[in-house]
C-alpha cells in the first residue's frame, strides 16, 4: 500500500537518486512547469546576452547564442556534468542548458564558458569549473551527472543567504545551523529548505528588509514548511552482509494473521545474531505480498542494537484481525494495517489489498526502522520520559532545534523515531554526514546508544 | 493476570479521548501477546500523518506494547 504509508507519502515520494528530474519542484525537486515558464522567460531576453558568451557571467539570464558555443577542451578536473558516450557536443549543449535554466532559477549569474569538454583518465567528459568568485564555495560532490542538481542548489542557497542583510544579524549558532540545513547536497530535509529559498527569491527575498530575511532564514531552522512531513530517504548506507538458510515448512504456524502453514527462513549477521522469517506456505494470489528477499534487505540496513530486540518477522498471509476495529474506532472504514512492531520481538507484515499496491523496499525499509525505534527507544530508555536518555533527548532537541520532519515534531517519541530512520537509512552514505551536521546532539546520543 | 476493565482510546488527529470498558473491547486489541504472557493494554493512541495511522497501544505501567502502522 505504498501511497497509503506513513513512509510513502505522495506529495513527498522520490524515486532513487538518478530518477528525479531535472527541472525544480515546489518541495524542492523537480516541476517541469516551472523550468518551462523560466525557458520562455529568458527567451524573451536572451539577446541582451549574446556578449555574455565567454566573456562573463550576465546575473540570472540566458547566455544566448545561435548554437553552442565552440567547446572548449581541456584536461579534466571541475564537476563533472556527464561523461562518456553523453560527453560530446550534444551532451554539451544539453548540460549547458541545464545548468543555465537552473541558474536562473536561482538568480546567479551563468556563462556558457564554465562549461566544456574536457578528456582525462576516466576518458571524455563535459565538466563545469565551479565559479566560487560568483557561486560561493563548490560542492562537496564532484560528480554531478544525470539530473541531480541539490548540489548546485546547496550552494546557491547557502550563497544567497550569506548575501542578505538578514544573515548578519543572526548569530553565529543560527548561522551554522542554516549552513547545515541549507548546505545539503543529498538529503531531503535540506532539498526542502532550498525549495523554501528558491521560492523566496523568486517571492523578492533579496529587496525584503533585513529583519523580514532573518525571520525568514531562522524559519528555515525551525519552521515546518522547510522539512518533509516524514523521513522517506532512499536506502543508501551500508548493509550488514546476511546469509538466508531455509525454508523449511512449518505447519500451522501462528500468523497475527491466523494460523496457516508456514516457511521458515533464519537469516544471520556476521556477528551470529539471526532472526526468523516466516512466509505463508499458500497466498492468496489477488494480495500484495513482501518476499524473503525484501525482507533480509530490510533489516541489513537496521542498526545493531536496534536489530537485538528482533527475533522474528512475518509476513502474515492475510490482514490484520485487528483492522475490522481499527477501522471504526478512528472512523477510516477502509483502514489497512500494513506492518505491526512489538516489545516481543516480533514484527508483522501484512498483504496490501492488490499487488499492484504493495509498498516499495524503500518503505518496507524505512517503516520497520521507524518502528522498531520505537521499541528500541522504549525497551533502552524506560517509559518514564522525564528521566534518564530521555531527558538527554529532550535536550538534544533543544539544542539542535531542527527536526528531521515535521512529524518528527509531533512529540518526542515520534522525534527519536524518525530521526533513528533518518540515522540508519543513511549511515554510510553522505546524507549521514548531512544529518548529523543538522542534528549534531541526537546523532552523537545515537552513535552511544544504537550503533 | 487480569485486566484493570478500562482502555483509554486517544485520537490525537481529531484531539479526543474515549475511555471504553474492557468487555466492549475485542480481546485482541485489550491484550497484547497471548497465553501466560499476555499484558493487558489499558492505552491506545493514534496519530494521523499525512494520511496514515499509526497506532500505539500501552500496559498499565504506561510501557509501549506495540506499535502498528497502516493506510486508507
Amino acid at each position: 500500500m505504498p501511497q497509503a504509508h506513513r513512509h510513502v507519502p505522495q506529495a513527498q515520494a522520490t524515486g532513487p537518486a538518478a530518477e528525479r528530474p531535472l527541472a525544480p519542484q515546489v518541495g524542492g525537486r523537480g516541476n517541469a512547469a516551472e523550468a518551462e515558464r523560466l525557458r520562455a522567460r529568458v527567451g524573451e531576453s536572451g539577446a541582451e546576452t549574446e556578449q555574455a558568451v565567454g566573456a562573463g557571467p550576465t546575473a540570472g539570464a540566458r547566455t544566448e547564442g545561435a548554437e553552442v558555443a565552440a567547446p572548449t577542451e581541456g584536461p579534466a578536473g571541475g564537476w563533472v556534468l556527464a561523461r562518456g558516450a553523453a560527453a560530446n557536443r550534444a551532451g554539451l549543449a544539453t548540460n549547458i542548458e541545464r545548468v543555465e535554466v537552473w541558474a536562473g532559477l536561482w538568480e546567479m549569474p551563468f556563462s556558457r564558458a564554465w562549461v566544456r569538454l574536457a578528456t582525462g583518465a576516466e576518458g571524455p567528459t563535459v565538466v563545469l569549473d565551479w565559479p566560487s568568485a560568483v557561486w560561493g564555495a563548490p560542492p562537496q560532490a564532484r560528480d554531478l551527472t544525470g539530473t541531480r542538481m541539490q548540489a548546485f542548489e546547496a550552494r546557491w542557497a547557502v550563497k544567497h543567504a550569506h548575501d542578505s542583510e538578514g544573515w548578519r544579524t543572526l548569530d553565529g549558532t543560527n548561522q551554522a545551523r542554516l549552513d547545515a540545513v541549507l548546505g545539503g547536497e543529498t538529503n531531503d530535509l535540506s532539498s526542502r529548505a532550498q525549495g523554501e529559498m528558491r521560492r523566496a527569491l523568486m517571492a523578492g527575498f533579496k529587496t525584503k528588509p533585513a529583519e523580514e530575511q532573518a525571520t525568514f532564514l531562522s524559519d528555515l531552522v525551525t519552521g515546518t514548511s522547510s522539512r518533509p512531513m516524514l523521513v522517506a530517504e532512499d536506502v543508501s548506507g551500508s548493509r550488514a552482509q546476511l546469509t538466508r538458510a531455509g525454508p523449511t515448512e512449518v505447519t500451522g504456524h501462528t500468523f497475527a494473521s491466523g494460523a496457516a502453514d508456514a516457511l521458515r527462513y533464519v537469516l544471520t549477521w556476521p556477528d551470529g545474531a539471526s532472526i526468523e522469517v516466516f512466509v505463508p506456505k499458500s497466498t492468496d494470489p489477488t494480495l500484495g505480498y513482501h518476499t524473503v528477499a525484501q525482507v533480509e534487505e530490510a533489516v541489513a540496513f537496521l542498526p545493531e542494537a536496534n536489530r537485538k530486540g528482533l527475533e522474528a518477522v512475518q509476513i502474515n498471509p492475510a490482514r490484520n484481525p485487528l483492522d475490522t476495529f481499527w477501522a471504526r474506532e478512528y472512523g477510516r472504514v477502509n483502514f489497512r494495517s500494513y506492518m505491526t512492531a512489538g516489545v516481543a520481538g516480533v514484527v508483522d507484515i501484512y498483504p496490501s489489498e492488490n499487488t499492484a499496491s504493495l509498498a516499495s523496499q524503500r518503505t518496507v525499509t524505512g517503516t520497520m526502522q521507524h518502528e522498531t525505534g520505537h521499541v528500541w527507544s522504549q525497551r533502552t530508555w524506560g517509559t518514564d520520559r522525564t528521566q534518564g536518555r530521555w531527558v538527554d533527548w529532550r535536550a538534544a532537541m533543544q539544542s539542535d532545534r531542527v527536526s528531521v520532519s515535521s512529524y518528527a515534531g509531533e512529540d518526542i517519541q515520534e522525534d527519536v523515531a524518525e530521526t533513528v530512520q533518518a540515522y540508519g537509512t543513511t549511515k554510510g552514505a553522505p546524507a549521514h554526514e548531512e544529518y548529523r551536521r543538522m542534528v549534531p546532539a541526537r546523532f552523537t546520543i545515537l552513535d552511544a546508544d544504537l550503533k | 493476570m487480569s485486566h484493570p476493565g478500562t482502555i483509554t482510546f486517544v485520537d490525537h488527529a481529531k484531539g479526543t479521548t474515549a475511555d471504553r470498558p474492557v468487555a466492549e473491547v475485542p480481546e485482541g486489541i485489550a491484550w497484547y501477546g497471548t497465553g501466560a504472557a499476555r499484558v493487558p493494554v489499558t492505552r491506545v493512541e493514534a496519530s494521523d500523518r499525512g494520511g496514515t495511522l499509526e497506532i500505539t497501544r500501552y500496559g498499565a505501567d504506561g510501557a509501549l506494547l506495540d506499535v502498528t502502522v497502516g493506510g486508507r
